[in-house]
């Protein structure tokens, strides 16, 4: 996995997989870097998710609004099947997810 | 992995969340040679994945598996792909989970159970089968390719056991076709023939383990309803109960030997109650200081101990010595928070551990045992008490005959008493002994404490009195002389016994009055004067050679006299209060009437405590005896009438 700070935006790629087997790793990474940031993109485009990244990209927004941090978390060219699974369970609502 | 027209491809993943993702590529890989539309390849895909994931979190150590660590079984995959159905099975060796009857998207801000909802939306049929070895999810999409000349028409068949799949469009003239040349006797094509055998093959797979499945599962209900039957009939030999009990158990478990330990009441130690093998003698296991031992840990962990080849028992632990080299574990026996026992179970192989299955069944009979336990023993306890209450009550009638029936007609004078106990026998006790026409023994005292030892030490006493007073009329000696006769008695128990003795001239009009540590005996003059009389005196049972002061008491015209035990002024009331001497004496003062009886002033007084005391139950046995002027013409009639009564505590004292 990739992180790169570019001013108050955090662009996370090369995520292999965010499964259930990698997705607290993942969260917690993430989570210490909450409170620097005002914006998070997440490129997907080679990864595999499962429930269980869902799991871990919900609870990163939940750690956010918990502890009052205004951070944009903003999914980037998921794969078609990434994509399908948002739609699926609704979480396309709760993420903005763009096709660059 | 193998492929055939009507492909099959069997993958095995062992426990762990990361083995999903390369197992899957794989699945993936298979599935994608079948040619399967993107969408199904893509939903495949998602749904196998969370399959997989669900079976590894249920099979894994430390997880909602109870077996925690003791047994990791893999996760096996078994997909099935023709022109018409891709049919996925994941089964795994956990203890499985209860499939919802309805399965909801979860709150959007909820971080987990997605899965299901996942698996149900993208496949077109999903049947969950837990059972006794395993758990088999199946998931099934009817492929949109129409193939209508499918060498495999005729194979579309599903393998699942449950309920039909959404009817398929099928082609009509292929399956007439099938039909026509199975009916012709003509031989199918190769492919066909190996498409239907290996759905077959799959089908009877699920149909054994199904039926293997309802065999175990009507074996393990025909002992539960055996055992049911039993619970709560009130038999009360536990031996023969968990014998019967734990032979369906061994049978049902798969296991060679059991051993039931039960905790003795008031101990804390497990004693061997029951065990598969006649010849097995296991010593007690102190729960204080054997704390290695697989038993002792289960009791005071209140968790299930496993042992076997990884986890092998302690070499001192008394399991080894009757069972070593084999396997199982060990259940603590609890209701509620009481420990009733544990209960051993095991294999003689090492190396086979129970299953989930097996563990479910354990659990159940070890708690028909916890409540037949406890049944028997609150039948024990039931039937000890209703022995002690017969026993009581022969005690009370027993404690009744030692008051007096009736008391002695003297000249001018009358007698009342009563007595009532805070339990059904009590300390105290009053007597009246006829010494000569017109001389009587007027005895009271209270027995420390309550209960039996109290009655027991009062029956002596009585006795004592009685015998003592044939010697003497003195009531310092008889005193003296009961004091060293039951001193020995009562110091060895520290108990002790406060006595008033009043020997009354009625001829003379006098009183000789001694005291042994009692209340004192109280006087009420003609003009209302309360006069309370007491002689120096240690209670009985102190000293052995204990001396009592006697005085002599000349009694007035129109004198009454009452001896009476502490419970009537520490009798209390509703606001706690006491009954009090004060009281007492005004009470006297004011119900002094020259023209009432014994058994008048009794009754009132007895009216008096009932009023104050109210609905409160007696917290000390309450006992007194009146002693009044009585004029000629109504002079005290010996009947059953003027006689004591003694009565259990009730808040309605006493009916004369």
């Amino acid at each position: 996995m990739k992180i790169l700070r570019d001013g108050e935006t955090l662009n996370v790629s090369h995520i292999a997989q965010l499964d259930a087997a990698n997705c607290r790793s993942f969260s917690s990474r993430l989570r210490e870097l909450l409170p620097s940031v005002q914006r998070i993109d997440i490129d997907l485009s080679r990864t595999r998710v499962d429930c269980g990244g869902l799991g871990a990209l919900v609870a990163l927004r939940n750690c956010a609004r918990l502890r009052n941090h205004k951070v944009a978390i903003r999914l980037l060219n998921p794969t078609m099947a990434t994509q399908r699974l948002f739609t699926l369970t609704q979480l396309d609502r709760l993420f903005p997810i763009e096709q660059r | 992995m193998t492929r055939s027209t009507g492909a099959t491809c069997r993958l095995s993943l062992p426990t762990e969340l990361e083995a999903v993702r390369d197992t899957v590529a794989l699945a993936h890989r298979f599935l994608a040679e079948q040619n399967l539309e993107a969408q199904d390849l893509v939903a495949c895909e998602l749904a196998l994945t969370e399959a997989c994931n669900n079976a590894v979190a249920y099979s894994r150590p430390n997880s909602q598996n109870p077996l925690k660590g003791g047994h990791q079984a893999s996760v096996h995959l078994e997909l099935f792909c023709d022109a018409h159905i891709i049919e996925m099975h994941v089964i795994d060796h956990g203890s499985g989970f209860e499939w919802p009857d309805q399965i909801d998207l979860p709150d959007s801000s909820e971080e987990h159970g997605r899965g299901l909802f996942i698996i149900k939306s993208l496949m077109q049929d999903v049947s969950y089968l837990r059972g006794r070895d395993q758990n088999r999810l199946i998931m099934r999409i009817h492929r949109k390719t129409m193939v209508d000349d499918s060498p495999e028409g005729d194979a579309r068949q599903s393998s699942g056991l449950e309920a039909p799949a959404p009817r398929r469009r099928v082609n009509n003239t292929t399956e007439r076709a099938s039909e026509t040349a199975a009916l012709s006797g003509r031989t199918p094509p190769p492919e066909q023939l190996a498409a239907v055998q290996q759905k077959l093959a799959l089908s009877e797979h699920v149909i054994g383990t199904m039926a293997k499945e309802i065999c175990f599962r009507s074996e393990e209900l025909a002992a539960i309803f055996r055992s049911t039957s039993e619970l709560g009939t009130g038999g009360d030999d536990l031996a023969a109960f968990s014998d019967r009990l734990l032979n369906d158990l061994l049978q049902l478990a798969s296991a060679d030997w059991f051993v039931l330990r039960l905790v003795p009441k008031q101990e804390r130690k497990l004693v061997m109650a029951s065990a598969s093998r006649r010849e097995v003698a296991l010593p007690p296991v102190d729960l204080v200081d054997q704390q290695d031992s697989a038993e002792c840990k289960a009791a005071l962990s209140r968790s299930d101990v496993l042992f076997g080849k990884s986890q092998p028992l302690n070499p001192a632990d008394p399991l080894a010595s009757a069972f070593c080299g084999g396997c199982g574990l060990v259940k603590p026996i609890f209701m509620g928070e009481m420990l009733l026992g544990t209960l051993a179970v095991g294999r003689n192989e090492s190396e086979c551990p129970f299953l989930p299955n097996h563990l479910q069944v354990i659990q159940t009979f070890s708690e028909f045992l916890a409540i037949q336990t406890l049944n028997i023993r609150l039948h024990q306890e039931h039937l000890n008490h209703r022995l002690t209450s017969r026993e009581l009550d022969i005690a009370r009638s027993i404690q009744e005959s030692l008051l007096p029936k009736r008391f002695p007609k003297l000249a001018g004078y009358g007698l009342a008493g009563f007595c009532i106990n805070a339990r059904q026998v009590g300390g105290d006790f009053f007597d009246v002994v006829p010494l000569s026409d017109d001389k009587v023994l007027l005895v009271i005292a209270d027995v420390m404490g309550k209960g039996v030892p109290a009655a027991l030490f009062a029956a002596t006493l009585h006795t004592l009195v009685r015998t003592v007073a044939e010697w003497t009329h003195r009531p310092a000696e008889i005193l003296e002389r009961v004091n060293r006769l039951i001193f020995e008695e009562l110091s060895s128990v520290d108990m002790f016994i406060t006595a008033q003795m009043a020997v009354l001239d009625a001829r003379k009009r006098r009183l000789m009055v001694a005291n042994a540590g009692h209340c004192p005996l109280v006087l009420t003059h003609h003009d209302g004067h309360v006069e309370a009389i007491s002689p120096e005196g240690m209670p009985l049972g102190i000293v052995a050679e204990a001396t009592f002061e006697q005085m002599p008491i000349s009694l007035q015209e129109h004198v009454s006299a009452v001896l009476y035990t502490d419970g009537l002024t520490e009798a209390r009331n509703a606001h706690g209060q006491f009954f009090g001497q004060n009281r007492f004496f005004n009470w006297l003062q004011q119900h002094h009437a020259l023209d009432k009886t014994a058994e008048q002033l009794s009754d009132a007084l007895r009216a008096e405590l009932k009023s104050f005391q109210g609905e409160i139950s007696l917290s000390d046995d309450q006992t007194f005896l009146v002693l009044a002027e009585q004029i000629s013409d109504v002079e005290a009639q010996p009947s059953e009438a003027m006689g004591a009564k003694i009565s259990p505590a009730l808040n309605t004292p006493i009916a004369q």
